[in-house]
């Protein structure tokens, strides 16, 4: 059907005979699950069935439609089912020619994205869903994760928490090496929580910011301190892929997908890692390149928000500045909404949430609105042309495994 | 080697799987005192964490060597609240971990004990010592080595 890429060969994804779009989205309302306080306590599946709904509602499509097609779905804490798809699939009775499912942590919702643009290219399927959900606060107290071999023998013993006490050592280490200071990790905390305010989903839209607040929010895995962290929500999210063309039958407000590119495992045969290397400079280099613009063109920013300090490095490789001056761009920037370098313009997961491994949807979705001109109170001035990032998977001693860059218009270029 | 984390009711904590295959020799250099590294004898190189094969070759000629057991702190956080671990870990609040560049070039995760976590900073020296966990497991820790005149 399709013949292999060859090697060294850019795949253009701005071919106009070959572009593709996303024609449809929906992002569920999300929640703590605190019943006493009248919200909702739903299963991850519960959130995959209220992501579809939404998106069925949002578009002009039966959920017959669906059927025959491709289907991206990605993983969720809970249940930690290792065959996933097949319980997705019978759940919302979808009948596939395609299914993927990624496992990529947080670049989840980004390998589904570039891998249904494939797909669609391919003209194997004419759409793709792309779904996910996720409820981590539904969680049973005390249920045990099983992770991976590296983090049950070699981190946790020592006490490791996971990604708070891995982006504590990725953090000193951008401190020492850059001189990188509280204040300037702070402004993003900041800048998200009042993008926050103009987003009616967001968990934290009621909680005004200041820098004390965030100065004295208390120590978790020094020096990473509690607003530097996402907060976890349950939510759920989808998104529909297809061709340029049949976008446009589909929704007069197509959003393109102009280029994608992840990389993984960076430094991999390296001992001693650069820690604050993330390596995303790589595939955003190609993203960049495959959708022939440059981060000058970008309207508005929404790097994956696990931490601050990830969205600091992130305007760094992503080729906003150089490397090690994060710092000082934050400082000589407005981060806000209405600011000159917009990012995570809905709060992001540190201020709306992150609904788990459904989280990489996020930034997405918030790209898509944005460059639909559905912003609301929080849209971006003549935005045109985006970028969403994904990054996931916790290393032994490294940045992140993960990291996928997203390029999106509102044009085909 | 008495420490007050001895003393403590470890069966709460998490505790590695010192049967698995790949990483077997390595908790029993543990409980004989001497770190043990995997040594790559097709490309003469060390790693850690332990593999199935050496990262940079890809050969399985694996074999294991002692360390000096020395290193300097890469990086390190002082853990202040314990979210997603044992409840266990409260009860030693605050308390550094590091991570640990050996003298053979690669690093490891591992508590840096017997110093005030105020005091820990990156480029300090430090040396291996092993604290029982259980009785079957030992686990390697650091301690600041006082003075600069140290190898």
């Amino acid at each position: 059907l399709s013949k292999p890429a060859r090697k060294g060969i850019v795949l253009k994804c701005n071919n106009k005979d070959r572009s593709t779009a996303i024609a449809a989205y929906s992002e569920t309302p999300v929640s703590r699950a605190r019943v006493d306080k009248g919200e909702v306590r739903l299963t991850a599946e519960e959130y995959f069935a209220w992501a579809l709904d939404l998106l069925l509602e949002n578009s002009q499509l039966e959920k017959r439609d669906l059927n025959g097609q491709g289907v991206g779905i990605a993983g969720s804490i809970w249940p930690h089912a290792e065959i996933w798809s097949a319980e997705v699939l019978q759940n919302l009775g979808i009948n596939s020619k395609v299914v993927i499912r990624a496992d990529t942590g947080g670049m989840s919702a980004a390998s589904l994205l570039s891998q249904a643009s494939r797909w669609v290219k391919e003209e194997t399927v004419d759409i793709f869903l792309c779904i996910g959900g996720d409820a981590p606060l539904s969680i049973s107290q005390g249920t045990q994760f099983r992770t991976w071999r590296y983090e049950t023998d070699f981190q946790r013993p020592f006490g490791m928490m996971g990604p708070n006490s891995e982006f504590a050592f990725i953090l000193r280490r951008h401190i020492h090496q850059y001189g990188t200071t509280s204040e300037q990790t702070g402004r993003v905390a900041i800048a998200q929580r009042e993008n926050a305010s103009q987003n009616p989903i967001a968990y934290m839209r009621q909680q005004k910011l200041k820098i004390e607040d965030y100065l004295n929010s208390r120590m978790i895995a020094d020096p990473i301190r509690l607003l530097d962290c996402c907060l976890p929500v349950n939510g759920g999210c989808a998104f529909l892929v297809c061709s340029g063309r049949k976008a446009k039958d589909l929704t007069d407000k197509p959003v393109y997908v102009l280029g994608y590119a992840e990389e993984n495992n960076h430094q991999a045969q390296e001992n001693l890692p650069d820690m604050t290397i993330m390596g995303i400079k790589e595939a955003s280099r190609r993203a960049f390149e495959a959708a022939n613009v440059t981060p000058k063109d970008v309207s508005f920013f929404q790097p994956y928000d696990d931490y601050t300090i990830a969205v600091l490095m992130q305007i760094e490789e992503v080729g906003f500045c150089e490397k090690g001056e994060g710092g000082k761009f934050i400082d000589s920037h407005d981060l806000t909404y209405r600011g000159d370098f917009p990012i995570n313009t809905g709060g992001g997961q540190l201020s709306s949430g992150q609904p788990g491994m459904c989280g990489g949807f996020v930034p997405i979705i918030e790209s898509i609105r944005q460059l639909r001109g559905e912003g609301g109170g929080r849209q971006v001035k003549d935005a045109g042309i985006g970028v969403a990032t994904g990054i996931g998977g916790i290393s032994y001693g490294n940045n992140l495994v993960h990291q996928g860059v997203i390029i999106l218009g509102n044009e085909e270029i | 080697l008495t420490h007050p984390l001895q003393e403590q009711t470890i069966s709460g904590k998490p505790l590695p799987d010192i049967n698995s295959p790949i990483s077997k020799q390595f908790w029993e250099g543990c409980k004989r005192g001497e770190l043990q590294l995997q040594f790559c004898g097709h490309c003469n190189s060390y790693q850690f964490y332990p593999r199935p094969s050496c990262l940079k070759c890809g050969r399985r000629d694996l074999i294991w060597r002692r360390s000096t057991g020395r290193g300097k702190v890469y990086s390190f956080t002082i853990i202040r609240q314990v979210v997603d671990n044992s409840p266990e870990f409260q009860k030693e609040i605050p308390f550094t971990i590091g991570l640990i560049e050996l003298e053979e070039g690669v690093r490891m995760y591992s508590n840096i004990v017997d110093v005030n976590p105020e005091d820990v900073k990156i480029g300090q020296s430090v040396e291996v010592i092993f604290q029982q966990l259980t009785p079957a497991v030992l686990l390697p820790k650091f301690r600041v080595l006082s003075s600069p005149t140290s190898r």
